[in-house]
């Protein structure tokens, strides 16, 4: 206890006062000589030689103090820090160097950062309510064993009135309803509606972060009261404390806000969709449309444990409502969705995180080189600290440390880096996807993600310092010493090593570049593509006619034609038809006349008449639909060539007969038009086009397609004007250029997106590749020094020590371009002609780059060694 | 002749343990307690005393050497005393039974 205190006290003597110390040791050793020598002296020997002597039993005073400072206590700390100034030192002295290999280090351990934020908030963050594994929706499984057996979500709220009366099951149950858009009127914009029964946000354990949650007594009264989400708070009122008690016109009604939720609750418990308020919802009251229950499972009790339990509640459910067909129940976590997302996406994702952290060990190995590089240069350095005490412990934990210092700054640069990736990523992504994929969790830079980054920077530091380290700190003192260089250059396996790394890079990079022009190349074809129809000028608009007059068949028909000859009259409207905007499809699928299984999946439009002339569809067989189909006549389709194609391969469509659900009539192909884009052909996934007559088919809804060789949103305004005008109960909704929804849907926002990341990777890849050049290249001229002086003193002219040294590197390099250039298989002439211009550019680029500065240093090693052969 | 791991430590405490000595005068008076078997070198000698130091069973002074030179004096602490009396005991049980095990 004693000897530690002391210890303690008399280390912090010394870190308080390192200077006293150092001159106390200093003193005491000269003390130490000055007596030797008087021992000498008064045995007779002469004072010069006493001290000689003295100095020659001693062997080395700095090393003695060497040996002294490495046993005294906070020794360890004392050394860490002036390692630390030292590598700060050593590194601001060489600013380039210290520039490039921290960059280096920042983009790559911030891009896996970056990818590692996003699937943390798509993947692992769970849901933020207390304890959401209990939280669950039930479904009916039905005919469950047999091929038609089938699931159907969603309860009535009289059998969830039961369920909840299942104590043994369920905490609680409570529900919520999906949002609809209604007008506000202060804000002239449609803000999306959901409703909650009071008691959700205590189940889920959430409450409001501002205000209050409504209570059952004021749903009860339907008090005219809503609570907001932190997004409409945030866009709307500025996140202001008083949008508390603020009164809201929707749909007419005025509402106030009594509370805002937490941005956890941004998108309802578990589904996706954005919702910006809730009003109350009354069980059993409220049209049942689009609720979701959520159930808080009793604590403790697991979902196959639930399992038997639901099932003899599910008999006593049918004993009470026979239904007309008998279920049994199913229990699923409300998380369910993302567990889907886990499956489909999950792998993609891991795959990405390895690619980049593929790119990452190749960072490291390059800059373990860089750092073997200049240690090399440093060779004389090492060897006169070694003569001076430094053993090889500390000489490694010198380099080391120097590794640590670049890597923490790399780290830094990372998460700087990353937050802001995050960002520009997340505003490329459309809006839909980024909605669907963060409706749990937004990409925030959280705990997770700065523990795996400072794993990461951990990780990094170890692989790219410690290597160089235990290479550099074994050093021979004598011909390190004599003259800096060794006479035999590299060893064989090392360069062997540094060759392979070399080729494995370039093929790397080859590779992302190679991916990177063919994703440019096919997105440019998809911008460029004919998608069948002419968008430009093309609008879309839909209308829902109210119930009352309109709840016949008859009086749908005839009030789609009177709408759309409203529509036309309009000025500007040149053509106008019924029919669904190309890419908004429903779906369907195609199963032939006869045949017991579907051949194919359609995505299912409505069209008039007018339809193909409006939107310019070309006709390619057969006929349009005409005046003559009506509800009376035989019920008619007209599919895609793409379609006409693939399923009737051998015979003519015309005439032939099919289904596309098991509940409708068959109908009869009567034509056969252009394909037209779907809004999801970059998906993969193969769809027809089909198409429906509109005149055989009633409905209160219409989606009209408008032409205009006019100013697009003033047109549209005018046709909203005059439809309502003519009617003044319908609601218009949807009113958008084609072109535009395409914008939204992502189509092209989600490859764009890709090209991006594909893009940055083989920039990084490249980068990358030329670092590793560098350094092998800088590293062995650095050892070859000496044998380049003795060719040039044997007569070697400085281009034939260019052309060796720049022969040598090509090596490594040229082997990757081939087998890199080659990693596409199914290319054909041209597109080998692209790859052979993309390698040419990289090896320039690479080369250009890494060779010049090595280049220089030869030369340097020229003049040096001449000078040194003439001299001598 | 080469000390073994740990005996160095006892000299020095035993050297020190009849009055203050610098750092050439534990090595001389090693020297002298041997007959000479052991000689230490200052790059042995220095981190010794300084551990001990460190440990609390040496404390050092400034002081004047005996041909007016200033340099630093080391002596024995109360703890020190103890820990050589220990390691003496020790030491005697290590010797004893080394030497049975020898001649036997």
């Amino acid at each position: 206890m004693m000897t530690r205190l002391v210890r303690l006290l008399s280390a912090l003597r010394r870190l308080w006062s390192p200077a006293r110390a150092e001159r106390e040791l200093n003193e005491e050793m000269l003390a130490y000589l000055d007596l030797l020598a008087a021992e000498y002296e008064s045995a007779g020997v002469p004072p010069d030689e006493a001290r000689r002597r003295a100095r020659l039993s001693v062997g080395g005073i700095e090393s003695v103090k060497e040996s002294v400072r490495d046993v005294r206590a906070g020794a360890m700390v004392e050394q860490l820090v002036s390692d630390l100034r030292y590598a700060l030192r050593t590194l601001r002295r060489t600013p380039a160097f210290a520039v490039a290999v921290v960059l280096t280090l920042g983009f790559g351990i911030g891009v896996n950062t970056s990818v590692f934020t996003v699937l943390n908030a798509v993947l692992l963050a769970p849901l933020p309510y207390e304890r959401p594994e209990e939280l669950v929706d039930i479904g009916h499984r039905l005919r469950a064993g047999t091929a038609m057996e089938g699931t159907a979500i969603g309860i009535s709220s009289a059998e969830r009135g039961l369920w909840r009366e299942a104590a043994a099951l369920f905490q609680g149950a409570e529900v919520s309803r999906r949002g609809v858009p209604l007008a506000w009127r202060e804000r002239d914009v449609d803000l999306s509606v959901g409703a909650l029964t009071a008691g959700l946000p205590a189940l889920l354990g959430i409450e409001p972060q501002v205000g209050r949650m409504f209570t059952a007594q004021e749903v009860e009264m339907r008090a005219p009261v809503l609570v907001i989400s932190d997004a409409l708070w945030a866009r709307a009122f500025d996140r202001e404390l008083n949008v508390v008690g603020l009164d809201l016109t929707l749909a007419g009604s005025k509402l106030t806000v009594i509370g805002v939720m937490p941005a956890s609750f941004r998108y309802g418990p578990g589904g996706s969709g954005s919702v910006d308020a809730w009003v109350g919802f009354q069980d059993g009251r409220d049209p049942s449309a689009g609720t979701t229950s959520v159930f808080r499972l009793r604590t403790g009790l697991t979902l196959v444990a639930a399992q038997p339990l639901a099932e003899e509640t599910a008999r006593r459910i049918q004993d009470v409502h026979p239904p007309s067909e008998p279920w049994t129940p199913v229990l699923y976590p409300i998380d369910s969705e993302r567990s889907a997302m886990r499956e489909n996406q999950g792998t993609a994702f891991m795959l990405l995180l390895l690619a980049t952290t593929a790119v990452l060990l190749a960072a490291c190995a390059n800059i373990a080189n860089l750092f073997s590089a200049r240690n090399a240069g440093r060779r004389h350095e090492l060897a006169v600290r070694a003569a001076l005490g430094a053993t090889r412990l500390r000489l490694a934990r010198l380099m080391l440390i120097e590794g640590i210092v670049v890597s923490i700054l790399g780290g830094v640069i990372a998460l700087l880096f990353a937050s802001w990736t995050i960002d520009v990523v997340v505003a490329l992504m459309p809006t839909r996807l980024s909605a669907g994929l963060f409706s749990v969790s937004a990409p925030d830079m959280n705990w997770r993600v700065l523990t795996y980054t400072a794993l990461l920077t951990a990780v990094v530091a170890t692989l790219s310092a410690l290597w160089p380290a235990v290479r550099g700190s074994g050093i021979t003192l004598r011909p390190a010493l004599a003259d800096g260089s060794a006479v035999a250059g590299v060893s064989r396996e090392r360069r062997h090593l540094s060759a392979t790394l070399q080729t494995i890079q370039v093929v790397l990079a080859l590779v992302l570049v190679t991916a990177a022009g063919l994703f440019g190349t096919s997105l440019f074809r998809m911008l460029t593509v004919d998608p069948g129809f002419d968008p430009q000028g093309l609008m879309t608009l839909s209308i829902e006619l109210p119930a009352g007059p309109y709840a016949k068949a008859d009086a749908q028909h005839l009030a789609a034609s009177d709408a759309l000859r409203v529509v036309r009259s309009v000025p500007g409207v040149q053509l106008a038809a019924l029919g669904n905007s190309p890419p908004s499809t429903l779906s369907g699928r195609f199963v032939r006349s006869g045949a017991k299984d579907a051949t194919g999946s359609l995505a299912i439009r409505y069209a008039d008449d007018a339809y193909f002339t409006t939107t310019r569809v070309p006709l390619r067989a057969g006929r349009w639909f005409g005046p003559d189909d009506t509800s009376t006549s035989m019920p008619v389709a007209i599919i895609d060539d793409a379609a006409a194609a693939a399923l009737f391969p051998s015979e003519s469509p015309i005439g032939q007969r099919f289904k596309y659900s098991p509940y409708v009539p068959e109908l009869t192909i009567i034509g056969v038009v252009g394909a037209v884009a779907a809004s999801d052909f970059n998906t993969g996934s193969r769809r027809f086009g089909m198409y429906l007559a509109k005149s055989q088919a009633a409905s209160r809804f219409h989606t009209f397609v408008i032409r205009t060789d006019g100013d697009e949103a003033v047109v549209l305004r005018s046709v909203r004007t005059a439809l309502e005008t003519w009617e003044p109960g319908i609601k218009v909704s949807r009113a958008a250029a084609v072109a535009q929804q395409y914008e939204e849907l992502g189509t092209f926002a989600a490859p764009r997106l890709v090209l991006a990341l594909v893009g940055l990777f083989a920039a990084m890849a490249l980068a990358t590749a030329a670092v590793g050049v560098y350094g092998m290249l800088a590293y062995a001229v650095g050892q070859r020094a000496r044998e380049i002086g003795v060719r040039l003193a044997l007569g070697s002219s400085t281009r034939g020590i260019r052309r060796l040294v720049v022969t040598d590197a090509l090596k490594p390099v040229s082997v990757g371009l081939i087998v890199g250039a080659s990693s596409r298989s199914d290319s054909g002439p041209e597109s080998r002609m692209t790859h052979a211009r993309r390698a040419c550019c990289l090896i320039q680029s690479v080369n250009v780059d890494s060779e010049w500065e090595p280049d220089a240093r030869a030369m340097t090693a020229v003049t040096t060694s001449a000078s040194v052969v003439s001299s001598s | 002749m080469d000390l073994l791991q740990g005996t160095l430590d006892l000299l020095i405490l035993r050297a020190v343990s009849t009055g203050q000595l610098h750092g050439l005068g534990i090595s001389r008076r090693i020297h002298q307690m041997t007959s000479g078997t052991f000689d230490v070198k200052p790059g042995s000698l220095f981190p010794a005393v300084y551990r001990l130091e460190e440990q609390g069973w040496l404390t050092s002074t400034w002081g004047e050497s005996e041909n007016k030179r200033r340099a630093k004096f080391y002596a024995i602490t109360a703890a020190g005393r103890r820990q050589l009396q220990q390691e003496v005991k020790t030491w005697a049980r290590l010797a004893a039974a080394m030497a049975q095990a020898l001649e036997s």
